[in-house]
């Protein structure tokens, strides 16, 4: 058992290889619990190969995945019981209805609130009596997105799971993800879409080539990027390029806009004595942390 | 300069105009080369074996033409109008209408995988997405399965020349080849059907179900024709009584490819034409889109299961049934043609003591033991496909729906394992039944524990397939229907050749055939069954620990 009841997910150690291909290398990770985490990597970089590794879908090479202070890997039955996965391609029984589905899913999970399957059923405009070969991606996504949220289990492990919803859907699963929440539970949410992470996540875990790089609240990860400085001029701005810390200067026409690590005071006189008409700094987006977090790393900056 | 990059170009185009036809054959060519031996090896150990029972042109005579005016017979068997003395007559008028018929449900599977079962899935919406369109696409498609089927036909005539240039009776190359061009036409017909339901029904499933329907109709059509007598111009009206009266090695009418080209044409124009009109997705013969919600199936895995498989199984049962009543039916006919002349009698007793060791009932009692060989041989074959199924679980990923709930792998694999099992036995038991039924009304003295429940017996082999298929499931998942179905494939081969090739004993134990007690013919051996039922039961054990223990391998 766990020391620490806080955390839901405790990823000690984790890696997994292919042969010699490592999809995933020594991956040290807590879920808290309550909490939203953004799960964050391109293609490739070891996202599902977590998720299946805390299902115990795939074994690990080595190190241990423990939920709700029990080890995923043995004790099973009972760690899923008070879990519900949304995978990242809904693959259903084609024969099946919509609400069929539902109704399996409920009974293989073991635990359901009708109430509110049908109230998500209506939220998410899902149309329950049609067979699920005549559903779009998004609808078969609908459905494994209800399962998941109307069994009110205390850790929903989802994998990309607003992909092929329209933006309105989007904007339910958002509120919806945010309610369970409210309501205690904890979800570990693995997604390529950065404003839903931004909009929804407490924290922030950010994979590459199967290793963690970043960890932390996004207004920590805010300062380890750079802040965007925008400024106007009357005449031609002047040249900041030789200031420590300045990157990525753009000059058009009378407007200049860089980036900044660390200090700003040296760049704030050097466009101060330019007699600025407008300035604006910006901290970046997540888009911006993300984009320069891979650029660095894979030397394109 | 210019020219170079035109020229360039039209080599671009040509390659992939090229593509889907391409992809089509390499998909479909192992099993064209899998059933070209299959068919080469059934068709020579037909002629091979007739004569090495029976080298007195005069006993053959009288035996085959003794079997030929049975009815029942006459549902699958082929022409009788033919010399089916001779060993070539003989192959043709035995074994190319069941090979014909077996052709046409392989291709049709096929033509419905490429042509529907890729609409299903959206892939074909990226081959669509390229230069092709769809009836182009189509018309690709059928050439990719057209070189496989072309493959098919060139195997099957040269290991027959090849076979009757070595062997005991001749077979020429052109005969072969005519042979082998009749055999595959099944096959060439069920493309074309398969390409017409592809385009009417809305999923594949529906193109499989519309498309069989029609080749049984018409293969049912040709055995009312070659039953009864009166009837017999209704073989002119059907397809596969064409194929019959195209005759390899026996005043040979190819007039009959004419109508037989002109249907496929037709019917391939047509498919073609349709292809061209319809929105992607769209069909004929519209699907219904919703359903009233049924629940009562959806508790348990085993529920979901049965809900899921019920109609494949119940088709299991029907053909198993099926099969067992024609055995039975036809039982006092063969008996007594068998046991006309004293020479055959003993011939016949020394083969049943050489399969079963302990022969010693009458003929028309011993006969009935066909049936159950015929039973073990479609059991092994259905619980192959099952595994099969339980693969195609895993590889979708519709498995992890199941395994991250609170439900364990080893659970969701021996509930699956329950109902094939149980399946088995009741199909066992009925057909075994209904072969008892049939032969006591036809005044046939056989006991009813003795039929019904010794043959129970056949289940020993089917719990060691299965147990060999689940244990490696449970390590290599994706060999486990490869190993299965190459064992099915041996052990009919080795048992089909046995008889006519005088195989040494140790090469006969290799097949699992050969560990069925032929009830009523001999008595069940229930020691053989336990050894092989609790060797089949460990597999299982084996092969859930292994499933237990590996990682899930979606595709």
């Amino acid at each position: 058992m766990s020391a620490d009841p806080n955390f839901v997910v405790e990823l000690k150690g984790l890696t997994k290889q292919y042969g010699a291909m490592v999809a995933l290398n020594d991956l040290n990770l807590d879920v808290i619990k309550g909490e939203i985490l953004g799960y964050l990597g391109p293609n490739g970089s070891g996202k599902t190969t977590t998720i299946r590794l805390m299902l115990g879908l795939i074994k690990p090479t080595s190190g241990s995945v423990h939920i709700f202070g029990r080890n995923a890997l043995i004790e099973k039955a009972a760690v899923h019981a008070s879990l519900a996965y949304v995978p990242g391609e809904a693959n259903l029984w084609p024969a099946l209805t919509g609400i069929e589905t539902l109704h399996l899913l409920a009974k293989v999970h073991g635990s359901v609130d009708e109430t509110y399957r049908k109230q998500l059923i209506k939220r998410f405009e899902l149309e329950p009596n049609k067979k699920v070969r005549t559903y779009s991606k998004g609808n078969k996504q609908k459905i494994t997105l209800i399962a998941a949220l109307a069994s009110r289990a205390e850790l929903l492990i989802l994998d990309e799971p607003t992909s092929g919803l329209d933006p309105l859907m989007e904007q339910v699963f958002r509120e919806t993800a945010a309610e369970a929440r409210d309501r205690g539970q904890t979800i570990f949410l693995s997604s390529h879409i950065l404003e839903e992470v931004e909009a929804l996540c407490d924290r922030i875990a950010v994979l590459r080539s199967g290793k963690l790089v970043e960890l932390g609240t996004l207004e920590q990860m805010r300062h380890l990027s750079a802040v965007t400085i925008e400024a106007s001029f009357n005449g031609k701005p002047p040249l900041i390029n030789h200031i420590k810390g300045v990157s990525n200067v753009v000059i058009r026409d009378n407007l200049l806009t860089c980036q900044v690590n660390g200090p700003i005071d040296q760049l704030l006189t050097a466009l101060a004595q330019a007699k600025p008409l407008t300035l604006l700094s910006r901290e970046p987006s997540l888009e911006e942390l993300f984009l320069a977090l891979y650029g660095e790393k894979s030397g394109k900056s | 300069m210019s020219q170079a990059i035109a020229l360039r170009r039209a080599k671009i185009l040509s390659a992939s105009q090229r593509v889907i036809t391409q992809f089509t054959f390499r998909r479909a060519v192992i099993g064209a080369l899998l059933f070209g031996v299959f068919a080469s090896i059934e068709s020579y150990a037909q002629g091979r074996g007739i004569v090495a029972a029976f080298p007195n042109v005069a006993e053959r005579a009288k035996i085959i033409h003794g079997l030929a005016n049975n009815a029942a017979l006459s549902l699958f068997y082929g022409d009788k109008s033919a010399n089916i003395v001779s060993p070539d007559g003989y192959m043709v008028y035995r074994i190319m209408p069941i090979l014909v018929l077996v052709g046409a449900i392989w291709m049709l599977g096929v033509t419905t995988k490429m042509l529907r079962g890729q609409e299903d899935s959206g892939r074909w919406e990226l081959l669509l997405s390229g230069q092709s369109a769809a009836r182009s696409a189509t018309l690709k498609t059928l050439f990719g399965i057209a070189g496989a089927i072309s493959i098919a036909l060139l195997l099957i005539a040269l290991l027959l020349a090849a076979a009757g240039h070595s062997g005991k009776f001749i077979l020429t190359l052109g005969g072969s080849f005519y042979y082998a061009l009749a055999l595959i036409f099944g096959a060439i017909l069920a493309v074309a059907i398969g390409a017409l339901t592809s385009q009417i029904a809305a999923t594949r499933r529906y193109a499989m179900l519309y498309g069989a329907s029609v080749i049984i109709l018409f293969f049912m059509l040709r055995s009312l024709g070659n039953t009864v007598d009166s009837l017999a111009w209704i073989k002119n009206l059907t397809p596969f009584g064409w194929i019959d009266k195209l005759r390899p090695f026996y005043h040979p009418q190819a007039v009959w490819l004419l109508p037989l080209g002109a249907f496929t044409l037709i019917t391939i124009g047509v498919a073609l034409w349709l292809a061209g009109r319809r929105d992607l997705g769209a069909s004929l013969i519209a699907d219904n889109e919703s359903a009233k919600p049924h629940f009562k199936l959806l508790a348990s895995q085993i529920g979901l299961d049965f809900r899921l498989s019920r109609n494949v199984l119940f088709g299991w049962l029907l053909g198993s049934v099926g099969f067992a009543a024609l055995i039975a039916s036809i039982d006092k006919t063969v008996a007594k043609t068998l046991t006309s002349s004293g020479a055959t009698k003993g011939k016949i007793a020394q083969t049943f003591t050489n399969l079963t060791g302990n022969y010693s009932a009458q003929m028309e009692i011993a006969y009935l033991s066909a049936a159950g060989f015929l039973i073990v041989t479609l059991l092994l074959i259905m619980v192959t496909n099952y595994i099969g199924a339980v693969r195609d679980e895993e590889a979708s990923g519709r498995l992890d729906n199941m395994i991250a709930s609170s439900r364990s792998r080893g659970r969701w694999l021996l509930e699956r394992l329950v109902l094939i099992i149980s399946a088995a036995v009741v199909i066992s038991l009925v057909a075994n039944f209904v072969v008892w039924a049939i032969a006591s009304a036809q005044g046939v003295s056989v006991s009813f524990a003795t039929l019904v429940l010794g043959g129970l017996n056949i289940l020993g082999p089917v719990m060691l397939m299965l147990g060999l298929g689940v244990m490696i499931y449970g390590f290599k998942p994706r060999l486990s229907v490869i190993v299965m179905y190459a064992l099915i494939a041996w052990s009919f081969t080795v048992d089909i050749i046995a008889a006519a090739l005088k195989l040494s004993q140790t090469l006969t134990q290799t097949s699992l055939l050969h560990y069925v007690s032929l009830v009523p013919a001999a008595t069940a051996n229930w020691r053989t069954f336990t050894i092989l039922t609790l060797l089949g039961i460990g597999g299982i054990c084996i092969g859930i620990i292994g499933f237990e223990n590996r990682d899930i391998q979606a595709e």
